[in-house]
Protein backbone atom coordinates (compact mmCIF):
# COMPACT_ATOMS: atom_id res chain seq x y z
CA UNK A 1 0.00 0.00 0.00
CA UNK A 2 2.82 2.53 0.86
CA UNK A 3 4.58 1.47 -2.26
CA UNK A 4 1.87 2.04 -4.70
CA UNK A 5 0.86 5.45 -2.71
CA UNK A 6 4.63 6.68 -3.00
CA UNK A 7 4.78 5.54 -7.07
CA UNK A 8 1.35 7.82 -7.44
CA UNK A 9 2.81 10.53 -5.52
CA UNK A 10 6.32 10.29 -7.92
CA UNK A 11 4.54 10.04 -10.54
CA UNK A 12 2.10 13.35 -10.23
CA UNK A 13 5.51 14.87 -9.44
CA UNK A 14 7.40 14.16 -12.84
CA UNK A 15 3.79 13.63 -15.00
CA UNK A 16 4.85 15.54 -17.99
CA UNK A 17 1.60 15.28 -19.62
CA UNK A 18 -0.46 17.61 -17.71
CA UNK A 19 -3.20 19.36 -19.76
CA UNK A 20 -1.75 23.30 -19.27
CA UNK A 21 1.41 22.66 -20.00
CA UNK A 22 0.90 20.25 -23.40
CA UNK A 23 -0.59 22.88 -24.25
CA UNK A 24 1.41 25.95 -23.93
CA UNK A 25 4.76 23.76 -25.29
CA UNK A 26 2.55 23.26 -28.49
CA UNK A 27 1.13 26.59 -29.58
CA UNK A 28 4.00 28.79 -27.57
CA UNK A 29 7.02 27.86 -26.94
CA UNK A 30 9.26 28.66 -29.47
CA UNK A 31 6.31 29.91 -31.28
CA UNK A 32 7.97 33.05 -32.26
CA UNK A 33 11.11 31.39 -33.45
CA UNK A 34 8.65 29.37 -35.94
CA UNK A 35 6.83 32.06 -37.26
CA UNK A 36 10.28 34.20 -37.80
CA UNK A 37 11.69 30.81 -39.51
CA UNK A 38 8.42 30.58 -41.62
CA UNK A 39 8.70 34.07 -42.84
CA UNK A 40 12.50 33.55 -43.65
CA UNK A 41 11.61 30.20 -45.77
CA UNK A 42 9.15 32.34 -47.76
CA UNK A 43 10.63 35.45 -48.15
CA UNK A 44 13.85 32.95 -49.22
CA UNK A 45 11.04 31.71 -51.87
CA UNK A 46 10.42 35.65 -52.89
CA UNK A 47 6.85 35.45 -50.83
CA UNK A 48 6.22 38.28 -48.71
CA UNK A 49 4.01 37.36 -46.29
CA UNK A 50 1.17 39.33 -44.45
CA UNK A 51 1.99 39.20 -40.70
CA UNK A 52 -1.21 38.24 -39.58
CA UNK A 53 -1.68 35.64 -41.82
CA UNK A 54 1.65 34.23 -41.11
CA UNK A 55 0.70 33.61 -37.38
CA UNK A 56 -2.67 32.37 -38.17
CA UNK A 57 -0.67 29.82 -40.74
CA UNK A 58 1.75 28.79 -38.69
CA UNK A 59 -1.45 28.34 -35.84
CA UNK A 60 -3.18 25.93 -38.74
CA UNK A 61 -0.29 23.89 -39.20
CA UNK A 62 0.37 23.27 -35.37
CA UNK A 63 -3.29 21.90 -34.95
CA UNK A 64 -3.09 19.56 -38.11
CA UNK A 65 0.00 18.56 -36.59
CA UNK A 66 -2.32 17.29 -33.88
CA UNK A 67 -4.58 14.63 -36.32
CA UNK A 68 -3.93 11.04 -36.06
CA UNK A 69 -1.83 9.45 -38.18
CA UNK A 70 -3.77 7.48 -41.13
CA UNK A 71 -2.21 4.36 -40.81
CA UNK A 72 -1.36 3.29 -37.64
CA UNK A 73 1.80 -0.05 -37.11
CA UNK A 74 0.71 -3.06 -35.28
CA UNK A 75 -3.51 -2.90 -35.32
CA UNK A 76 -3.56 -6.57 -36.52
CA UNK A 77 -1.72 -7.42 -33.31
CA UNK A 78 -4.66 -5.90 -31.37
CA UNK A 79 -6.90 -7.72 -33.50
CA UNK A 80 -5.16 -10.96 -32.14
CA UNK A 81 -5.63 -9.84 -28.33
CA UNK A 82 -9.69 -9.71 -28.69
CA UNK A 83 -11.26 -12.42 -26.39
CA UNK A 84 -11.65 -16.04 -27.55
CA UNK A 85 -9.09 -15.28 -31.04
CA UNK A 86 -5.62 -17.05 -29.09
CA UNK A 87 -7.96 -19.79 -28.13
CA UNK A 88 -9.19 -20.15 -31.71
CA UNK A 89 -5.70 -19.94 -33.03
CA UNK A 90 -4.48 -22.25 -30.52
CA UNK A 91 -7.23 -25.22 -31.14
CA UNK A 92 -6.73 -24.72 -34.78
CA UNK A 93 -2.58 -24.78 -34.30
CA UNK A 94 -3.45 -27.81 -32.58
CA UNK A 95 -5.55 -29.67 -34.96
CA UNK A 96 -3.33 -28.64 -37.98
CA UNK A 97 -0.11 -30.01 -35.83
CA UNK A 98 -2.19 -33.40 -35.10
CA UNK A 99 -3.46 -33.65 -38.37
CA UNK A 100 0.44 -34.00 -39.70
CA UNK A 101 1.56 -35.60 -37.01
CA UNK A 102 -1.15 -38.68 -38.61
CA UNK A 103 0.14 -37.95 -41.45
CA UNK A 104 3.66 -38.40 -41.30
CA UNK A 105 3.71 -40.96 -38.70
CA UNK B 1 -0.12 73.65 -44.25
CA UNK B 2 -1.98 76.46 -44.82
CA UNK B 3 -4.91 77.40 -42.96
CA UNK B 4 -8.20 77.58 -44.68
CA UNK B 5 -8.94 81.27 -44.78
CA UNK B 6 -5.37 81.76 -46.37
CA UNK B 7 -5.99 78.82 -48.69
CA UNK B 8 -9.72 80.40 -49.46
CA UNK B 9 -9.05 83.54 -49.52
CA UNK B 10 -8.92 83.78 -53.33
CA UNK B 11 -12.77 82.84 -53.45
CA UNK B 12 -13.81 86.58 -51.67
CA UNK B 13 -11.83 87.69 -55.08
CA UNK B 14 -13.70 85.52 -57.44
CA UNK B 15 -17.06 86.29 -55.46
CA UNK B 16 -16.11 90.33 -55.19
CA UNK B 17 -14.99 89.83 -59.17
CA UNK B 18 -17.85 87.87 -60.40
CA UNK B 19 -20.04 90.73 -58.04
CA UNK B 20 -18.91 93.58 -60.41
CA UNK B 21 -19.36 91.96 -63.52
CA UNK B 22 -22.84 91.66 -62.95
CA UNK B 23 -22.89 95.24 -61.56
CA UNK B 24 -21.17 96.23 -64.89
CA UNK B 25 -23.74 94.43 -66.88
CA UNK B 26 -26.59 95.64 -64.77
CA UNK B 27 -25.55 99.32 -65.48
CA UNK B 28 -25.69 98.30 -69.05
CA UNK B 29 -29.17 96.72 -69.06
CA UNK B 30 -30.20 100.13 -67.47
CA UNK B 31 -28.71 102.23 -69.71
CA UNK B 32 -30.09 99.96 -73.09
CA UNK B 33 -33.80 99.94 -71.36
CA UNK B 34 -33.73 104.01 -71.03
CA UNK B 35 -32.65 104.35 -74.36
CA UNK B 36 -34.99 102.07 -75.44
CA UNK B 37 -38.29 103.89 -73.77
CA UNK B 38 -36.97 106.87 -75.17
CA UNK B 39 -37.12 104.97 -78.48
CA UNK B 40 -40.34 104.15 -78.15
CA UNK B 41 -41.65 107.72 -76.66
CA UNK B 42 -40.43 108.90 -80.10
CA UNK B 43 -41.79 106.65 -82.03
CA UNK B 44 -45.39 107.09 -80.07
CA UNK B 45 -44.78 110.82 -81.19
CA UNK B 46 -44.28 110.10 -84.77
CA UNK B 47 -47.12 108.88 -84.87
CA UNK B 48 -49.10 110.73 -82.96
CA UNK B 49 -48.24 113.67 -85.82
CA UNK B 50 -48.76 111.04 -88.73
CA UNK B 51 -52.65 110.64 -87.13
CA UNK B 52 -53.33 113.87 -86.87
CA UNK B 53 -52.26 114.47 -90.57
CA UNK B 54 -54.22 111.15 -92.02
CA UNK B 55 -57.17 110.12 -89.33
CA UNK B 56 -60.48 111.59 -88.94
CA UNK B 57 -61.04 113.86 -86.55
CA UNK B 58 -61.80 111.28 -83.76
CA UNK B 59 -59.27 108.81 -84.57
CA UNK B 60 -56.26 110.73 -83.94
CA UNK B 61 -57.65 111.47 -80.19
CA UNK B 62 -58.51 107.95 -79.65
CA UNK B 63 -54.73 107.22 -81.21
CA UNK B 64 -53.30 109.67 -78.67
CA UNK B 65 -55.44 108.81 -75.73
CA UNK B 66 -54.21 104.78 -76.28
CA UNK B 67 -50.91 106.39 -76.45
CA UNK B 68 -51.02 108.79 -73.38
CA UNK B 69 -52.49 105.37 -71.42
CA UNK B 70 -49.26 103.41 -72.62
CA UNK B 71 -46.76 106.16 -71.45
CA UNK B 72 -48.92 106.65 -68.21
CA UNK B 73 -48.69 102.58 -67.38
CA UNK B 74 -44.94 103.05 -67.98
CA UNK B 75 -44.25 105.60 -65.81
CA UNK B 76 -46.91 103.68 -62.95
CA UNK B 77 -44.68 100.65 -63.91
CA UNK B 78 -41.28 102.72 -63.32
CA UNK B 79 -43.20 104.09 -60.33
CA UNK B 80 -43.86 101.22 -59.02
CA UNK B 81 -40.33 99.79 -59.51
CA UNK B 82 -39.30 103.31 -57.18
CA UNK B 83 -41.35 102.52 -54.72
CA UNK B 84 -40.49 99.03 -54.25
CA UNK B 85 -36.59 100.09 -54.79
CA UNK B 86 -36.34 102.60 -52.07
CA UNK B 87 -38.10 100.12 -49.84
CA UNK B 88 -35.14 97.49 -50.66
CA UNK B 89 -32.78 99.87 -49.99
CA UNK B 90 -34.50 100.59 -46.49
CA UNK B 91 -34.69 97.25 -46.06
CA UNK B 92 -30.78 96.29 -47.26
CA UNK B 93 -29.49 99.35 -44.59
CA UNK B 94 -31.13 97.50 -41.78
CA UNK B 95 -29.55 94.45 -42.98
CA UNK B 96 -26.24 95.52 -43.56
CA UNK B 97 -26.26 96.72 -40.13
CA UNK B 98 -27.54 93.52 -38.45
CA UNK B 99 -24.99 91.47 -40.48
CA UNK B 100 -22.14 94.30 -39.11
CA UNK B 101 -23.13 94.23 -35.28
CA UNK B 102 -23.59 90.51 -35.82
CA UNK B 103 -20.12 90.03 -37.36
CA UNK B 104 -18.63 92.26 -34.76
CA UNK B 105 -20.28 90.02 -32.33
CA UNK B 106 -18.88 86.60 -33.76
CA UNK B 107 -15.63 88.44 -33.89
CA UNK B 108 -15.83 89.46 -30.50
CA UNK B 109 -16.03 85.80 -29.51
CA UNK B 110 -12.88 84.17 -31.84
CA UNK B 111 -10.27 85.43 -29.78
CA UNK B 112 -11.88 84.03 -26.36
CA UNK B 113 -12.20 80.62 -28.16
CA UNK B 114 -8.61 80.63 -29.47
CA UNK B 115 -7.60 81.20 -26.09
CA UNK B 116 -9.90 78.38 -24.94
CA UNK B 117 -8.51 75.96 -27.56
CA UNK B 118 -4.88 76.82 -27.30
CA UNK B 119 -5.26 76.19 -23.31
CA UNK B 120 -7.06 72.67 -23.84
CA UNK B 121 -4.04 72.30 -26.85
CA UNK B 122 -1.13 73.31 -24.14
CA UNK B 123 -2.90 70.80 -21.42
CA UNK B 124 -2.96 68.05 -23.38
CA UNK B 125 0.36 68.66 -24.48
CA UNK B 126 1.47 68.39 -21.07
CA UNK B 127 -0.46 65.77 -20.11
CA UNK B 128 0.97 63.56 -23.26
CA UNK B 129 4.67 65.11 -21.64
CA UNK B 130 4.03 63.94 -18.27
CA UNK B 131 2.42 60.30 -19.28
CA UNK B 132 5.57 59.86 -21.88
CA UNK B 133 7.60 60.28 -19.16
CA UNK B 134 5.63 57.81 -17.07
CA UNK B 135 7.21 54.55 -17.39
CA UNK B 136 4.93 52.36 -15.45
CA UNK B 137 2.26 54.03 -17.29
CA UNK B 138 4.16 53.17 -21.15
CA UNK B 139 4.85 49.62 -18.89
CA UNK B 140 0.92 49.47 -18.89
CA UNK B 141 -0.16 50.55 -22.35
CA UNK B 142 2.79 48.08 -23.50
CA UNK B 143 0.75 45.24 -21.84
CA UNK B 144 -2.48 45.88 -22.96
CA UNK B 145 -1.44 46.06 -26.47
CA UNK B 146 0.06 43.00 -25.81
CA UNK B 147 -2.71 41.42 -24.32
CA UNK B 148 -5.42 42.41 -27.18
CA UNK B 149 -3.07 40.61 -29.91
CA UNK B 150 -3.05 37.78 -27.29
CA UNK B 151 -6.41 37.85 -27.42
CA UNK B 152 -7.57 37.97 -30.76
CA UNK B 153 -4.71 34.94 -31.52
CA UNK B 154 -6.41 32.84 -28.74
CA UNK B 155 -9.71 33.45 -30.26
CA UNK B 156 -9.06 32.49 -33.51
CA UNK B 157 -6.83 28.86 -32.07
CA UNK B 158 -9.73 28.32 -29.85
CA UNK B 159 -12.02 28.00 -33.33
CA UNK B 160 -9.64 26.33 -34.90
CA UNK B 161 -9.33 23.91 -32.23
CA UNK B 162 -12.87 23.22 -31.22
CA UNK B 163 -13.40 22.12 -34.87
CA UNK B 164 -10.34 19.98 -35.51
CA UNK B 165 -10.98 18.44 -31.72
CA UNK B 166 -14.64 17.54 -32.65
CA UNK B 167 -13.27 15.48 -35.59
CA UNK B 168 -10.07 13.47 -34.41
CA UNK B 169 -11.29 12.47 -31.22
CA UNK B 170 -13.80 10.44 -32.67
CA UNK B 171 -10.97 8.93 -34.70
CA UNK B 172 -8.65 8.49 -31.64
CA UNK B 173 -11.78 6.46 -29.89
CA UNK B 174 -11.69 4.21 -33.10
CA UNK B 175 -8.17 3.66 -33.20
CA UNK B 176 -7.49 0.18 -31.46
CA UNK B 177 -4.01 -0.28 -30.61
CA UNK B 178 -4.50 3.58 -29.16
CA UNK B 179 -7.54 2.92 -27.11
CA UNK B 180 -6.30 -0.46 -25.44
CA UNK B 181 -3.17 1.48 -24.27
CA UNK B 182 -5.50 4.35 -22.82
CA UNK B 183 -7.90 2.41 -21.45
CA UNK B 184 -5.18 0.26 -19.20
CA UNK B 185 -3.89 3.15 -18.27
CA UNK B 186 -0.27 2.37 -19.34
CA UNK B 187 2.37 4.67 -18.10
CA UNK B 188 0.45 5.33 -15.18
CA UNK B 189 0.79 3.48 -11.58
CA UNK B 190 -2.53 2.73 -12.15
CA UNK B 191 -1.48 -0.14 -14.94
CA UNK B 192 -2.23 -3.55 -14.42
CA UNK B 193 -0.48 -6.55 -16.47
CA UNK B 194 0.42 -9.42 -16.20
CA UNK B 195 4.26 -10.83 -17.57
CA UNK B 196 2.82 -11.57 -21.15
CA UNK B 197 0.39 -8.66 -21.45
CA UNK B 198 3.36 -6.36 -20.34
CA UNK B 199 5.58 -7.37 -22.74
CA UNK B 200 3.07 -6.75 -25.57
CA UNK B 201 1.93 -3.68 -24.47
CA UNK B 202 5.40 -1.90 -24.29
CA UNK B 203 5.78 -3.60 -27.71
CA UNK B 204 3.05 -2.00 -28.88
CA UNK B 205 3.44 1.33 -27.08
CA UNK B 206 7.00 1.61 -28.56
CA UNK B 207 5.49 0.86 -32.03
CA UNK B 208 3.06 3.30 -32.12
CA UNK B 209 4.49 5.92 -30.66
CA UNK B 210 1.94 5.97 -27.56
CA UNK B 211 3.27 9.01 -25.46
CA UNK B 212 3.05 11.41 -28.70
CA UNK B 213 -0.37 10.52 -29.55
CA UNK B 214 -1.33 10.90 -25.69
CA UNK B 215 0.32 14.13 -25.76
CA UNK B 216 -1.75 15.06 -28.74
CA UNK B 217 -5.27 13.29 -27.79
CA UNK B 218 -4.65 15.60 -24.22
CA UNK B 219 -4.25 18.60 -26.19
CA UNK B 220 -7.30 18.23 -28.49
CA UNK B 221 -9.22 17.31 -25.41
CA UNK B 222 -8.39 19.79 -23.22
CA UNK B 223 -7.13 22.84 -25.70
CA UNK B 224 -10.29 24.81 -26.24
CA UNK B 225 -11.35 24.64 -22.86
CA UNK B 226 -8.07 25.67 -21.23
CA UNK B 227 -7.93 28.13 -24.43
CA UNK B 228 -11.24 29.47 -23.76
CA UNK B 229 -10.57 30.13 -20.50
CA UNK B 230 -6.96 31.83 -21.36
CA UNK B 231 -8.96 34.11 -23.07
CA UNK B 232 -11.04 34.91 -20.44
CA UNK B 233 -8.05 35.44 -18.05
CA UNK B 234 -6.49 37.88 -20.72
CA UNK B 235 -9.44 39.79 -21.25
CA UNK B 236 -9.79 40.57 -17.42
CA UNK B 237 -5.73 41.53 -17.50
CA UNK B 238 -6.72 43.69 -20.75
CA UNK B 239 -9.88 45.59 -18.77
CA UNK B 240 -7.32 45.86 -15.20
CA UNK B 241 -4.61 47.53 -17.52
CA UNK B 242 -7.68 49.47 -19.08
CA UNK B 243 -8.47 50.41 -15.65
CA UNK B 244 -4.82 51.20 -14.62
CA UNK B 245 -4.54 53.47 -18.01
CA UNK B 246 -8.09 55.56 -17.57
CA UNK B 247 -7.05 56.43 -13.78
CA UNK B 248 -3.88 57.17 -14.39
CA UNK B 249 -4.58 59.64 -17.53
CA UNK B 250 -7.47 61.16 -16.05
CA UNK B 251 -5.50 61.62 -12.86
CA UNK B 252 -2.74 63.74 -15.46
CA UNK B 253 -5.31 65.29 -16.87
CA UNK B 254 -6.42 66.96 -13.75
CA UNK B 255 -3.38 67.46 -12.70
CA UNK B 256 -2.83 69.75 -15.84
CA UNK B 257 -5.97 71.29 -15.53
CA UNK B 258 -7.70 70.17 -18.49
CA UNK B 259 -10.95 69.24 -16.15
CA UNK B 260 -11.21 73.13 -16.20
CA UNK B 261 -9.92 74.16 -19.39
CA UNK B 262 -12.12 71.41 -21.77
CA UNK B 263 -15.51 72.93 -20.61
CA UNK B 264 -14.65 76.31 -21.14
CA UNK B 265 -13.86 75.70 -24.66
CA UNK B 266 -16.90 73.74 -25.16
CA UNK B 267 -18.77 76.29 -24.05
CA UNK B 268 -16.84 79.13 -25.93
CA UNK B 269 -16.88 77.20 -28.97
CA UNK B 270 -20.53 76.66 -29.08
CA UNK B 271 -21.12 80.29 -28.22
CA UNK B 272 -19.02 81.26 -31.29
CA UNK B 273 -21.05 78.66 -33.35
CA UNK B 274 -24.50 79.76 -32.39
CA UNK B 275 -23.17 83.36 -33.35
CA UNK B 276 -21.75 82.34 -36.68
CA UNK B 277 -24.91 80.53 -37.46
CA UNK B 278 -26.97 83.54 -36.64
CA UNK B 279 -24.46 85.80 -38.91
CA UNK B 280 -25.00 83.46 -42.10
CA UNK B 281 -28.93 83.83 -41.80
CA UNK B 282 -28.46 87.38 -41.58
CA UNK B 283 -26.01 87.36 -44.70
CA UNK B 284 -28.82 84.91 -45.97
CA UNK B 285 -31.30 87.78 -45.99
CA UNK B 286 -29.16 90.21 -47.15
CA UNK B 287 -27.90 88.46 -49.81
CA UNK B 288 -31.30 87.67 -51.18
CA UNK B 289 -32.03 91.73 -51.06
CA UNK B 290 -28.96 92.67 -52.68
CA UNK B 291 -30.18 90.01 -55.79
CA UNK B 292 -33.85 91.29 -55.32
CA UNK B 293 -32.80 94.58 -55.55
CA UNK B 294 -30.07 93.81 -58.16
CA UNK B 295 -33.07 92.78 -60.07
CA UNK B 296 -35.21 95.80 -59.71
CA UNK B 297 -32.46 98.02 -60.81
CA UNK B 298 -31.67 96.49 -64.47
CA UNK B 299 -35.62 97.36 -64.85
CA UNK B 300 -36.47 93.19 -65.02
CA UNK B 301 -39.12 93.65 -62.92
CA UNK B 302 -42.91 92.57 -64.13
CA UNK B 303 -44.94 95.07 -63.96
CA UNK B 304 -42.04 96.76 -66.43
CA UNK B 305 -41.82 93.98 -68.78
CA UNK B 306 -45.42 93.89 -68.93
CA UNK B 307 -45.89 97.51 -69.63
CA UNK B 308 -43.21 97.67 -72.42
CA UNK B 309 -45.07 94.56 -73.94
CA UNK B 310 -48.43 96.24 -74.18
CA UNK B 311 -46.83 99.39 -75.52
CA UNK B 312 -45.44 97.76 -78.02
CA UNK B 313 -48.40 95.43 -79.46
CA UNK B 314 -50.48 98.83 -79.77
CA UNK B 315 -47.81 100.53 -81.33
CA UNK B 316 -47.93 97.26 -83.83
CA UNK B 317 -51.52 96.84 -84.11
CA UNK B 318 -53.74 97.16 -87.15
CA UNK B 319 -54.77 101.07 -86.86
CA UNK B 320 -51.09 101.73 -86.03
CA UNK B 321 -49.44 99.52 -88.44
CA UNK B 322 -52.16 101.03 -91.14
CA UNK B 323 -51.43 104.50 -90.21
CA UNK B 324 -47.89 103.72 -91.11
CA UNK B 325 -48.30 102.13 -94.12
CA UNK B 326 -50.43 104.94 -95.35
CA UNK B 327 -48.09 107.67 -95.00
CA UNK B 328 -45.67 105.50 -96.38
CA UNK B 329 -47.64 105.40 -100.02
CA UNK B 330 -49.32 108.55 -99.69
CA UNK B 331 -47.05 111.17 -101.55
CA UNK B 332 -47.66 114.28 -99.13
CA UNK B 333 -44.60 116.25 -98.81
CA UNK B 334 -45.54 117.04 -95.17
CA UNK B 335 -45.21 113.51 -93.87
CA UNK B 336 -41.41 112.70 -95.59
CA UNK B 337 -39.68 113.87 -92.28
CA UNK B 338 -41.88 111.63 -90.41
CA UNK B 339 -41.83 108.63 -92.17
CA UNK B 340 -38.16 109.02 -92.41
CA UNK B 341 -37.59 108.96 -88.59
CA UNK B 342 -40.27 106.38 -87.95
CA UNK B 343 -38.47 104.19 -90.64
CA UNK B 344 -34.74 105.11 -88.35
CA UNK B 345 -36.93 104.57 -85.01
CA UNK B 346 -38.05 101.60 -86.19
CA UNK B 347 -34.66 100.19 -86.83
CA UNK B 348 -32.99 101.54 -83.62
CA UNK B 349 -35.57 100.10 -81.62
CA UNK B 350 -34.99 96.48 -83.21
CA UNK B 351 -31.05 96.85 -82.33
CA UNK B 352 -32.00 98.43 -78.85
CA UNK B 353 -34.20 94.90 -78.45
CA UNK B 354 -31.75 92.81 -79.49
CA UNK B 355 -29.06 94.32 -77.42
CA UNK B 356 -31.43 94.39 -74.72
CA UNK B 357 -32.19 90.88 -74.76
CA UNK B 358 -28.25 89.83 -75.09
CA UNK B 359 -27.29 91.36 -72.05
CA UNK B 360 -30.47 90.57 -70.33
CA UNK B 361 -29.23 86.67 -70.80
CA UNK B 362 -25.96 87.75 -69.85
CA UNK B 363 -27.08 89.46 -67.30
CA UNK B 364 -28.75 86.38 -65.85
CA UNK B 365 -26.23 83.86 -66.13
CA UNK B 366 -23.73 86.59 -64.06
CA UNK B 367 -26.45 86.52 -61.80
CA UNK B 368 -25.84 82.47 -61.34
CA UNK B 369 -22.02 82.69 -61.22
CA UNK B 370 -22.59 85.52 -58.62
CA UNK B 371 -24.82 83.24 -56.93
CA UNK B 372 -22.68 80.27 -56.79
CA UNK B 373 -19.61 82.01 -55.33
CA UNK B 374 -21.90 84.02 -52.85
CA UNK B 375 -23.38 80.31 -51.63
CA UNK B 376 -19.88 78.57 -52.27
CA UNK B 377 -17.87 81.41 -49.83
CA UNK B 378 -20.75 80.83 -47.35
CA UNK B 379 -20.27 77.31 -47.11
CA UNK B 380 -16.65 77.22 -47.52
CA UNK B 381 -16.44 79.76 -44.84
CA UNK B 382 -18.50 77.05 -42.54
CA UNK B 383 -16.98 74.21 -43.48
CA UNK B 384 -12.97 74.83 -43.54
CA UNK B 385 -11.97 78.66 -41.77
CA UNK B 386 -15.02 78.32 -38.73
CA UNK B 387 -14.28 74.63 -38.09
CA UNK B 388 -10.24 74.74 -38.21
CA UNK B 389 -8.79 73.21 -41.19
CA UNK B 390 -5.61 72.92 -43.02
CA UNK B 391 -4.44 72.87 -46.67
CA UNK B 392 -1.24 71.92 -48.20
CA UNK B 393 0.65 74.48 -49.44
CA UNK B 394 0.94 72.53 -53.18
CA UNK B 395 -3.00 73.91 -52.86
CA UNK B 396 -4.42 75.45 -55.83
CA UNK B 397 -7.85 77.12 -55.37
CA UNK B 398 -8.14 77.71 -59.43
CA UNK B 399 -7.36 73.93 -59.64
CA UNK B 400 -10.36 73.06 -57.37
CA UNK B 401 -12.65 75.55 -58.79
CA UNK B 402 -12.06 73.67 -62.23
CA UNK B 403 -11.75 73.87 -65.93
CA UNK B 404 -15.09 75.82 -66.33
CA UNK B 405 -14.34 79.50 -64.47
CA UNK B 406 -16.44 81.05 -66.70
CA UNK B 407 -19.54 79.75 -65.93
CA UNK B 408 -21.12 78.23 -63.06
CA UNK B 409 -19.22 75.02 -62.24
CA UNK B 410 -21.42 72.66 -59.70
CA UNK B 411 -20.77 73.93 -56.40
CA UNK B 412 -21.22 70.28 -54.44
CA UNK B 413 -17.84 69.46 -56.86
CA UNK B 414 -15.86 72.05 -56.09
CA UNK B 415 -16.81 71.20 -52.51
CA UNK B 416 -16.09 67.64 -52.82
CA UNK B 417 -12.33 68.82 -54.38
CA UNK B 418 -11.91 71.00 -51.37
CA UNK B 419 -12.83 68.82 -48.94
CA UNK B 420 -10.03 65.97 -50.13
CA UNK B 421 -7.78 68.96 -50.51
CA UNK B 422 -8.15 69.83 -46.33
CA UNK B 423 -7.01 68.10 -43.58
CA UNK B 424 -9.13 68.65 -40.16
CA UNK B 425 -7.24 69.84 -36.93
CA UNK B 426 -9.24 68.92 -34.10
CA UNK B 427 -6.57 69.45 -32.01
CA UNK B 428 -6.61 73.56 -32.23
CA UNK B 429 -5.65 75.92 -34.81
CA UNK B 430 -2.00 75.55 -34.87
CA UNK B 431 -1.40 72.29 -33.89
CA UNK B 432 -0.07 71.01 -37.48
CA UNK B 433 1.67 73.75 -38.54
CA UNK B 434 5.38 73.81 -37.55
CA UNK B 435 8.06 75.78 -37.20
CA UNK B 436 8.46 79.32 -39.09
CA UNK B 437 5.09 78.92 -41.15
CA UNK B 438 3.01 78.66 -38.24
CA UNK B 439 4.52 82.02 -37.46
CA UNK B 440 3.43 83.17 -40.76
CA UNK B 441 0.05 81.48 -40.91
CA UNK B 442 -0.68 83.10 -37.33
CA UNK B 443 0.97 86.94 -38.19
CA UNK B 444 -1.77 86.72 -41.50
CA UNK B 445 -4.50 85.12 -39.61
CA UNK B 446 -4.60 87.38 -36.83
CA UNK B 447 -4.04 90.82 -38.88
CA UNK B 448 -6.47 90.18 -41.82
CA UNK B 449 -10.29 89.77 -42.47
CA UNK B 450 -11.04 86.97 -44.48
CA UNK B 451 -11.04 89.23 -48.30
CA UNK B 452 -7.71 87.70 -48.77
CA UNK B 453 -5.93 87.58 -51.96
CA UNK B 454 -2.66 85.51 -52.84
CA UNK B 455 -1.01 86.11 -56.09
CA UNK B 456 1.95 83.77 -56.91
CA UNK B 457 5.18 85.63 -59.05
CA UNK B 458 7.48 83.53 -60.29
CA UNK B 459 10.80 84.07 -59.22
CA UNK B 460 13.02 81.62 -61.37
CA UNK B 461 13.25 78.31 -62.20
CA UNK B 462 13.58 77.32 -58.86
CA UNK B 463 11.41 79.78 -56.43
CA UNK B 464 8.14 81.52 -56.52
CA UNK B 465 7.25 84.08 -54.81
CA UNK B 466 3.58 83.93 -52.68
CA UNK B 467 2.63 87.36 -52.20
CA UNK B 468 -1.18 87.54 -49.74
CA UNK B 469 -3.26 91.10 -50.05
CA UNK B 470 -5.96 92.35 -47.88
CA UNK B 471 -9.18 93.41 -49.47
CA UNK B 472 -7.71 97.05 -50.15
CA UNK B 473 -5.01 95.87 -52.19
CA UNK B 474 -2.19 96.44 -49.53
CA UNK B 475 0.79 93.34 -49.54
CA UNK B 476 0.50 92.02 -46.03
CA UNK B 477 2.84 88.79 -46.40
CA UNK B 478 5.20 88.01 -48.67
CA UNK B 479 7.09 84.27 -48.68
CA UNK B 480 9.22 82.64 -51.29
CA UNK B 481 8.57 78.83 -51.85
CA UNK B 482 9.53 76.21 -53.52
CA UNK B 483 7.85 75.52 -57.06
CA UNK B 484 6.48 72.10 -58.02
CA UNK B 485 7.93 70.21 -59.98
CA UNK B 486 6.04 70.30 -63.59
CA UNK B 487 3.79 67.45 -64.37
Amino acid sequence: MTEAVTRRVLHALTDRTDARTLVHEHFDRNRSAVVEAVRDTLLATRQDPDPVELQELVDQGLIDDLRLPDRLPAAWAVRLLRPGVLPAIAVASAVVLGALALLVF
Amino acid sequence: MISGRVALGGLSVEFGNARRRFEERAEEVRRIADEHAGLLQEEREILQSLAELYLPELSPSAVGAGLAEMEDELRAALRSQEVHRKALFADLAVAEREVAEQQARAEALEPGEAAAADRVRRCREAAEEKLSADDEYQGWVADHEAAMERQEVLRKRRSRLASASSFERRRYDACLPYTRLRDRRWGTPDYRGRLIARVFDRWLARRIDYEELARRDVILTEGPRLTHAEVQEVRRRAAELERLTDEREAAVLAEVGLGNALPSWEEAKRGLEVERERLDRLRLRRDGLVGELQRVEAKQGQPWQEAIRRHRDFLQGETISGLARRAEQTPDPRDDDLVRRLGAVRDRIETSAEALEAAREELERLAGRTGFFADLKREATRRFVQRPARFSEEFRLEEALGANRDGAPRSDAVLGRLEEASVSDLHGPFAHVAGGLAEWVAAIESSLDHDLRIVEEVVDETFTDVLVFDAEGRVVSRRVTRRRAEP
